[in-house]
């Protein structure tokens, strides 16, 4: 018997509601079923996310500082002491010198130096850590001890006493850091191994308590930990048992153990040590206010930390692993000639000779691996290193030619125009008749690809923009519109449609300054939709998102956002807010994008407020991080960041040096006009 | 019965079938203008399909409307895997539109084929609903392209997800 059609539709009509809401589920629904692993532990509800001024806190962490104060400084008494009795042994002449005294003073009863230590028993637990800035694992820390007493003396002797020989260092000691976590009540049972793709926890925020009937005591992985050190969201809960099993529970115990989410109230030091506590979430502390001092000292301290990082034949640090103090492996030169050009920024603004020395030798670095064009000569372009059979990319290019132009703005006469002109030139000729650019030049003859880059044309343009701004050639800038013109009117669009607008900051930074000289209404709307399209996937809402992610970028489940897009990005909101204020006074949603997205940058800038934990921090000193959880220091990243930073500064300083600064002819030096004249 | 709405049809599924295949495999550098043309190709069978079966009585456009559904989800197929594979660093704007155009039209020309004839055949009546899902996708498909608003509230489902999932 055959189906009534009418049947049928219904039936297929079941099916199609049912793919369809397959389809929504797809999308959404892994979150949303994984969001139900979640959830809050009871009487935490109303739990801010940095905790409150507390008393005890700034009782415990002073205490302590003044506790390890006084081992340092016994420390340097038995070894001063120690050595005086060599020296009387050495030269027995000398036996009337003085010798040290062995013994410090002892410290004043505790409760009589923080009289709120004496409720310490009698509330939550609370647990001290000590981080010891050293590449020795095992000395590093952190070195945990429960109060359980208010004799804190008592407890912090005990936990100096502990430490391993190759922490018993006064100089190491000294430097030590401590924090305080104070244990909230209420527990949260946990799916196995933190739900799906561990999304049950939250780094940085949740720690992760094992319990097992055959240990008396639970074993706490405190929150800050899977902050500290690049922990995949996945694999807390087995860092946690890993942890465990270090402290002395065995492989089945650590295994077989219940495990659930507790919370803590976290504190450091002040930035003197000791007391006021700072509150901290997440392995880190609230950011800075942004001001204009903030915004230049960030740039300032950012290039110190590339600076330092370049070594004498002008080679950068390529990645910094900050939380194990060793380098990454591999190089990019179009990150190098983008670092450099953020260091003679950064040089226009403080004058800093050691940050402008470190970037002319990057640019020796750069010139010895460029390449001139055998057929065409004085026209020349880079290859990556070991990429002798691989194409020119644009995009170095356009990062050498800005950096060049930048080299010769922060100090006329400085520049290498051979190299500039040469750049551009590669650049110009490898434009095609409609605007657009071969992304990958094929120098040695092999077949030519399709290939295209979504970002090294904006860094073309961006490169001839500038060196328009230097030189007052047309010629640039025409080349510079035609190839804006094919982003802006055809790329990504055809038949009617624009099927995407890609996040091309590089082209919205290009299209800001092209505007100035060349204004049209067509571009302006685009470099908005581009700041639109990159604003669109960060969390600009200071309602909804937690305070240290706002201005962050989303990302999938089990990553925090890259704190290195918000300087790559935050570059092309500074561009986008420039534009709008010139051309849109009046409004301010995209400066409100640069504002925001500017705080996700100090946060993730090492700084003293933030570096407790790293072995190294004066290394890190000044570096931006991947995420708040990856503390990896890529160059680039540095770059990203003072870039989005100079940018900013312009629209908050009216004493910041112009970042599209235009050159008269008056102020061109005599070896830049003549570069110019010789031009074929 | 003609022969001709049938013939259609399985030209239809068999150009617009090469286009996933070639793309669930490595596509090479010619594969785009290749795959965007089998699309538009298949189209075509289909609306000749589709004119054709208007004047058979028995079955009417069933089978274009059901090649032309077919090549509508094959389309969109073809256009996740190209982003997924980043082809965008290769394809031209006009491969991923005309793909988009050609995945629309057989969804129109499908839908109508389907109505059409959907009280001639249970396979058409079957067909209409999934017809009008893939319509409406494609519709949403533009109108994410054409309009800032919709981008806007992707841009918040996405943002509302990622909160729902990270404190």
């Amino acid at each position: 018997m055959s189906v009534p059609p009418r049947k049928n539709g219904l039936l297929s009509a079941f099916v199609v509601l049912a793919v369809l809401l397959g389809g929504v589920w797809m999308w959404i629904g892994t979150p949303l079923s994984a969001s139900t692993a979640r959830g809050v532990i009871p009487g935490l509800e109303d739990e801010p996310f940095y905790p409150p001024a507390d008393p005890m806190a700034d009782g415990i962490l002073g205490a302590a500082r003044e506790g390890l104060l006084h081992r340092v400084a016994q420390l340097r008494a038995k070894d001063l002491g120690a050595a005086a009795v060599a020296d009387v042994a050495a030269e027995p002449s000398q036996s009337d010198a003085p010798v040290p005294a062995a013994a410090v003073p002892p410290l004043a009863p505790v409760l009589t130096r923080w009289p709120q230590l004496a409720e310490i028993a009698t509330g939550d637990l609370w647990v001290l850590s000590l981080y010891l800035p050293t590449p020795v694992e095992e000395a590093r820390g952190p070195h945990v001890v429960e109060l359980t007493t208010a004799d804190l003396d008592a407890a912090v002797a005990g936990l100096l006493d502990e430490l391993p020989a190759s922490a018993k260092r006064a100089a190491l000691l000294e430097e030590g850091r401590w924090k305080v976590d104070r244990v909230l009540p209420g527990r949260r049972p946990l799916p196995p191994n933190g739900g799906y793709k561990g999304v049950a926890v939250d780094a940085g925020i949740d720690g992760i308590e094992l319990v097992h009937p055959d240990r008396g005591a639970p074993y706490r992985y405190l929150p800050s930990w899977s902050a500290e050190s690049p922990v995949k969201r996945r694999r807390i809960v087995s860092a946690a048992r890993k942890s465990a099993r270090a402290h002395g529970w065995s492989k089945d115990q650590a295994n077989l153990a219940t495990t659930q989410a507790f919370r803590t109230r976290a504190y450091v030091e002040a930035l003197g040590g000791g007391a006021p506590a700072r509150p901290s979430q997440r392995g880190n502390v609230p950011g800075p206010e942004s001001t204009v001092e903030v915004v230049r000292n960030s740039i300032a301290i950012a290039a110190d930390y590339l600076a330092r990082e370049t070594d004498s034949t002008g080679r950068f640090t390529y990645r910094y692993e900050a939380h194990k103090d060793t380098n990454g492996p591999s190089y990019n030169m179009l990150r190098h000639a983008g670092t450099a050009y953020s260091m003679f920024q950064t040089y226009r603004l403080t004058g800093d000779e050691e940050v402008f020395a470190a970037a002319s030798r990057a640019m020796t670095y750069f010139r010895a691996r460029m390449m001139e064009d055998k057929g065409l000569p004085g026209v020349w372009f880079i290859l990556d290193p070991g990429g002798k059979r691989k194409r020119a990319k644009l995009g170095g290019a356009g990062l050498g030619l800005l950096a060049f132009v930048e080299m010769e703005k922060a100090r006329p006469g400085s520049s290498d125009y051979e190299a500039m002109f040469g750049l551009a030139r590669h650049i110009e000729r490898s434009q095609l008749p409609h605007g657009e650019f071969e992304s990958f030049w094929n120098w040695d003859g092999k077949e030519r690809t399709d290939r295209k880059s979504t970002f090294y044309p904006g860094e073309a343009i961006l490169g001839l923009v500038r060196l328009h701004q230097l030189t007052g050639q047309a010629r640039w800038l025409d080349v510079a519109e035609r190839g804006a013109d094919y982003l802006v009117n055809e790329r990504f669009k055809a038949l009617g449609l624009r099927v995407y607008v890609p996040p091309d900051a590089w082209l919205l930074q290009a299209l800001e300054e092209l505007d100035r000289e060349r204004p049209a209404k067509h571009r302006q709307r685009y470099a908005f939709s581009v700041s639109n399209s990159i604003a669109r996937h960060k969390l600009m809402d200071p309602e909804t998102a937690p305070p240290d992610l706002l201005g962050g970028d989303v990302g999938g489940l089990q990553s925090l956002p890259l704190a290195a897009n918000s300087g790559s990005y935050g570059e092309a909101l500074t561009a986008g807010a420039r534009l709008e204020k010139r051309v849109r006074p009046g409004e301010t949603t995209h400066q409100g994008y640069a504002a925001t997205n500017l705080t996700m940058q100090f946060r993730n800038q090492f700084t003293e407020a933030n570096d407790w934990f790293l072995p190294n921090p004066a290394r890190a000193h000044g570096g931006f991080r991947f995420r708040p959880n990856d503390h990896e220091i890529g160059n680039d990243v540095v770059q990203h960041n003072i870039s989005g930073l100079v940018g900013m500064l312009q629209l908050m300083d009216p004493d910041a040096p112009n970042i599209g600064l235009i050159v008269g002819p008056d102020e061109r030096s005599a070896a830049l006009v003549a570069a110019m004249e010789a031009l074929p | 019965m003609s022969k001709l709405p049938m013939l259609c049809a399985v030209a239809a599924v068999v150009i617009g079938a090469l286009g996933p295949w070639m793309m669930a495999g490595e596509p090479k550098r010619t594969d785009a203008t290749l795959v965007a043309w089998l699309a538009c190709g298949a189209l075509v069978a289909v609306f000749a399909g589709f004119l054709a079966g208007r004047r058979d009585e028995t079955s009417g456009s069933t089978w274009p409307g059901l090649a032309g559904v077919l090549l509508a989800g094959g389309c969109l197929a073809t256009l996740g895997m190209a982003v997924g594979a980043e082809r965008q660093n290769y394809w031209d704007a006009w491969h991923f539109a005309s793909i988009l155009w050609a995945g629309a039209g057989s969804a129109a020309v499908g839908l109508v084929a389907v109505w059409t004839s959907r009280s001639k055949t249970n396979a058409a009546a079957f067909a209409l609903p999934f017809a009008a899902l893939l319509m409406g996708a494609y519709l949403l498909l533009w109108s994410w392209m054409t309009f800032a608003f919709v981008q806007d509230i992707e841009g918040a489902i996405v943002r509302w997800t990622y909160l729902i999932t990270h404190g």
